[in-house]
């Protein structure tokens, strides 16, 4: 297998709505600004690949028009239909195949052309889930429930997650919200299912992000700082969630489990320096670091009590944020590997960045990078 | 500029064996079944097509009490257009007795884990999940049992309707107001080749360059090729049969498309076209009615 | 690269309504029978790849997370691949990147739609842009339309050859028992008076709409000896993409097509493709299509896809025989369609294609189209390991 990195990436400045752009212009513009930063001219580009969404861009087989502006025109070319995260892993498999020696992955959305909650209300089925109004925050709340009585976390435990992140964005300038925030802030916000409160949740934003991959022949002939794609591995558990244990991230920790086999990691806290983790609720983070292996099972509010993951702690976590400051759909996962791929091609170590997607967590990729 | 606009599809979902059982079951006999997997023995409630840990059909059925007990519960305090009740109301996971799994469904308010449950049916039922009105506490529900033979339901209907407000972009902001404030169609020049691409784009997409010098094309050109369409289908917007073709307007170097109004006997490809402006223009394609024939 | 190889693979039989299966049931169907085709059962599958086309033909957002337990995902790496029309083939192209990385020994790939759950060409319309032309644009047919007319204008093939690709194929299908059409009188005079859908193009030189999914299973060197007597060697690959708005574009020359061409060609060492190519399944969902894809894959000269067809040469009998499954016009679920091509030529070389089996077959060519007449898949299988 050849050895993979990311040598490059480059996001837009997330934000609520963005009215004067189409989704074309953002995708262009993010990409154009990968392109600059890396100082490479989009004929070094092999292969694009592309994640995002139909039912967002109310378009079907919506890369028809995006992967144009991605420059794909007579390219190799392909689309994922998830987050971008699971894009990379395609981008990766080709270059790791030898296909190919370099291919740019953009993920993008613009929740607020369409209805975040009429994305979120599709990916219920239209038998069991819809009718009753199950989508992302509903299928969340009651995996809260089940996840806090299950090892008595608290909601102030969760609203800690949401402080921590939304005060490391005030330093990322592409971040859409950030703060200095209280525990009572948290619990006083408005209640959308009990118990997930308004700061409890990832807003909706639009925007992109973009990543280039190469070989290890291609990060030697344009002399990149490379994040080198050591572990990957990614999972997939049952829809319906009622059938699942939402109390444990079985698709998480089987992912975790490959990854750092893949990467020879043995010693989480000794090899570990730094993590980028997707949650689009607070609490979740929480549970995934139960799954990544940061902690022991229910001890993930304890761990963020401690200070570990923040800023000065000693595994600070989602220093970008994470999904809680910015969240454009189906980039969301693709940023967490970008901003741990910056931070380790500049700061040396191993870092894991991981995404999600679906109803409680149901799938669920990891990376382990290594400058 | 913002297209407001939506994408409305009406569906019928095939329910399969395993779905179309357990909702013909809710219907006849207000009943709860579930489906037990020949090689692991969990009962699922309610059943899938497969249990995906032994990737085996599920099809040995299991008749339940329709009693059992909540497992979690969240007080929904927010709106979706489709949401089943006005807020606030209760979902929860129950854990139904002899069930290896749990099924998400309504609850009373006030109900909490641990508490025992009954399944409240509804009078008239239909064949959905919501033929189970909502949990209710132990006391409170009838038990009901209209014991008759049952088919699988084949499939429900139903619709989905989304709301869009879409962003014209940089580019086709400025083509529309040109088109709709001066009857003018633009293009944008690529530095590099040259082309001009109609209507006004933001890149050249073969240079992967921007495209910055606008352009006037005109609103004659060549018809390059046409169709009439005669096939009709729900939810079409432009009523059949009607012709639209490609043309390539004078100084530009992409295809615009558009309706042709003319006897189909008479079009050409390589035929000369004009556009017709339309008098009300809004700032869409429509601010051109169609193209023609070009007035010699 | 790691060499990689088709093993097995697993249709359902297509129809207009499967009212008998829901879509997480199609798919089961298919990854059922490709595992069991390859002798394995899901314990022996690393990872899955899922594919089907705009989720608003079923109505549901993330269907790979839906059938999760019905594609064999449980627990496993899965992604899904949606490249519209091209999709069953990007599909089989990811999971064979997948095994030839090194990244998994064994790769089910299973892709379907069920197009009866909603109007199709109102799914298909919502392809088209919001703002630039969604207003008139009805469906496959009226864009297909327009490439027919500018293919005739441009090389002056006719309605009447169209025609005797829609008899061909038509013909082929009453051999295949998973195909959707089985029209045993089919005519050139049935298709010329077929009904107009959109001129040029008739409703028999139209693909149905079918119900259907379609699975193979991909392992590496090695366990693919073990799996098959006769693997189906993956020696190309390419998904290549053409764009929709580029300057001095003509629907009658399919640049992605041509570029994806060059490259297996060029990746096998294949030099006359008409002479070292065995048999090929083309994605014609519409009879003008596959006269022009056989052009583009350089089988002939420009302009002289017409004439191909007239020769007999594109027959079960003839030099390079096309679409002996019945190809895209006897069945089209979209989501499996191009995987079916890859399938159909990988049973081929496998010498498992039944009555419609071509004798001898070595190296076959499985191509998929799709998006805004821009996306172009090719793939080359052959019996050949080296």
């Amino acid at each position: 297998m050849q050895r993979v990195a990311i040598i490059g990436s480059s996001q837009s400045r997330h934000q609520r709505r963005n009215a004067d752009q189409n989704v074309e212009d953002i995708i262009y513009e993010t990409v154009r600004g990968l392109l600059d930063q890396v100082s490479l001219d989009i004929r070094d580009v092999d292969a694009v690949i592309g994640a995002g969404d139909d039912v967002l861009d109310g378009r079907s087989i919506s890369n028809v028009f995006t992967a144009e502006y991605a420059g794909a025109f007579l390219k190799e070319e392909s689309k994922v239909e998830d987050d971008g995260a699971y894009a990379a892993s395609y981008a990766f498999m080709r270059i790791a195949s030898g296909a190919c020696e370099t291919a740019l992955v953009y993920a993008y959305s613009k929740g607020s052309d369409s209805s975040p909650q009429h994305y979120s209300g599709m990916i219920a089925d239209p038998l069991y889930l819809r009718p009753l109004g199950v989508e992302a925050i509903t299928a969340a709340a009651l995996q809260a429930q089940c996840y806090f009585s299950r090892y008595n976390v608290t909601e102030e435990q969760a609203a800690l997650v949401a402080i921590k992140n939304r005060k490391h964005a005030l330093s990322n300038p592409f971040a859409q919200i950030s703060g200095e925030l209280t525990v009572e802030d948290v619990m006083r916000s408005p209640l959308l299912a009990s118990p997930i409160k308004r700061i409890d949740a990832s807003p909706v934003s639009d925007g992109c992000c973009a990543l280039l991959l190469a070989s290890e022949d291609a990060v030697k002939r344009f002399q990149m700082k490379p994040a080198w794609i050591r572990g990957l591995s990614f999972s997939t558990d049952t829809f319906y969630p009622g059938h699942r244990d939402l109390t444990e991230i079985r698709s998480a920790h089987k992912a975790a489990e490959r990854a750092y086999k893949m990467a020879n990691i043995h010693d989480i806290e000794r090899e570990i320096a730094y993590a980028e983790i997707h949650e689009p609720f607070s609490f979740q983070e929480l549970m995934i670091y139960e799954a990544l292996g940061f902690c022991e099972k229910g001890q993930g509010g304890h761990l963020v009590e401690s200070g570990a993951t923040r800023e000065d702690g000693r595994l600070p976590v989602n220093l970008s944020g994470g999904a809680l400051s910015a969240n454009p759909i189906f980039a969301t996962g693709l940023i967490r590997l970008a901003e741990a791929a910056n931070r380790i091609s500049q700061r040396g170590g191993n870092a894991v960045a991981h995404a999600t997607s679906g109803f409680c967590l149901q799938s669920n990729i990891v990376y382990v990078l290594s400058a | 500029m913002i297209l407001h606009g939506d994408i409305t599809i009406p569906y019928k979902w095939t329910t399969g064996p395993a779905i179309g059982r357990f909702l013909a079951e809710l219907r006849d006999n207000a009943r709860i079944v579930g489906a037990r997997c020949a090689e692991c023995n969990k009962v699922f409630v309610p059943p899938t097509d497969v249990c995906g840990q032994c990737f085996k059909p599920l099809d040995a059925w299991v008749e339940l009490t329709g009693e059992g007990e909540i497992i979690a519960a969240s007080a929904v305090h927010y709106q979706l257009p489709w949401s089943p009740l006005p807020p606030p109301y209760t979902l929860a996971l129950v854990r139904l007795d002899g069930a290896d799994t749990e099924l998400i469904h309504l609850a009373q308010e006030g109900l909490k884990t641990g508490d025992r449950v009954r399944a409240k049916f509804k009078e008239e039922r239909s064949g959905t999940i919501l033929d189970i009105d909502k949990f209710v506490p132990l006391a409170d529900a009838t038990v009901e049992r209209e014991a008759t033979t049952t088919q699988p339901l084949k499939e429900v209907r139903g619709q989905v309707s989304l709301p869009y407000r879409w962003s014209y972009g940089k580019a086709l902001s400025r083509f529309f107001q040109e088109s709709r404030d001066n009857k003018r169609l633009m293009g944008t020049r690529c530095p590099r080749c040259l082309s001009v691409t109609v209507p006004a784009a933001r890149i050249c997409t073969r240079c992967f360059v921007e495209a910055t010098e606008w352009v006037e094309v005109s609103d004659h050109g060549v018809l390059e090729t046409f169709t009439t369409v005669h096939l009709p289908f729900p939810g079409q917007p432009t009523e059949p049969p009607y012709t639209y073709g490609l043309i390539l307007l004078d100084g530009a170097s992409t295809y615009f498309s558009h309706l042709i109004e003319e006897p189909v006997e008479s079009l050409r490809c390589g035929m000369r076209v004009q556009a017709v402006w339309s008098d009300e223009r809004k700032g869409d394609l429509f601010d051109i009615l169609h193209f023609k024939k070009e007035e010699s | 690269m790691r060499r990689a190889a088709i093993v097995g693979t697993g249709q359902t039989k297509c129809k207009e309504r499967r009212d008998d299966v829901s879509f997480p049931g199609l798919i089961y169907e298919a990854a059922t029978r490709a595992l069991e085709d390859a002798g394995i059962t899901i314990d022996d599958v690393d990872a899955v790849v899922f594919g089907s086309a705009p989720e608003l033909f079923e109505g549901v957002n993330h269907p790979e997370q839906w059938c999760a337990d019905a594609s064999g995902a449980f627990l496993k790496p899965q992604i899904r691949i949606h490249t519209g029309g091209t999709v069953g083939a990007s599909t089989g192209i990811a999971a064979f990147y997948y095994v030839a990385a090194g990244m998994f020994d064994t790769v089910l790939a299973v892709t379907g739609d069920k197009l009866s759950e909603s109007p199709v060409q109102l799914g298909l319309s919502t392809v088209y842009d919001p703002i630039l032309g969604r207003q008139f644009a009805c469906g496959a047919p009226s864009a297909v339309a327009l490439q027919a007319r500018q293919y005739m204008h441009k090389y002056g093939v006719t309605e009447h050859q169209a025609a005797l690709v829609a008899v061909k194929n038509r013909k082929n299908a009453l051999l295949n028992p998973y195909a959707q059409l089985h029209i045993p009188n089919i005519s050139v005079e049935m298709v010329m008076n077929s009904m107009v859908l959109s001129t040029p193009i008739k409703l028999l030189d139209s693909c149905p709409a079918s119900d259907g999914a379609c699975a193979m299973v991909i392992a590496s060197e090695g366990l693919a000896e073990q799996y098959a007597d006769r693997p189906a060697w993956i020696k190309a690959v390419a998904t290549f993409n053409e764009g929709v708005y580029y300057a001095g574009r003509n629907f009658a020359d399919p640049l992605a097509l041509m570029e994806a061409a060059k490259k297996v060609y060029k990746t096998t060492g294949i030099t006359d493709p008409r002479r070292e190519i065995d048999v090929a399944e083309l994605y014609e969902a519409f009879s003008f299509q596959e006269m022009l894809w056989t052009e583009a894959m350089f089988f002939c000269e420009r302009g002289e896809g017409g004439k191909l067809v007239e020769s007999g040469a594109t027959e079960m009998t003839g030099d390079l025989p096309v679409n002996p499954s019945g190809g895209v016009l006897s069945t089209n679920t979209i989501g499996a369609t191009a995987m079916m091509r890859q399938a159909e030529a990988a049973m081929q070389v496998m010498g498992r294609a039944g009555q419609h089996q071509i004798d001898g077959a070595r190296t076959a060519i499985a191509h998929g189209w799709g998006g805004g007449i821009q996306f172009h898949t090719l793939m080359i299988v052959s019996t050949d390991k080296n």
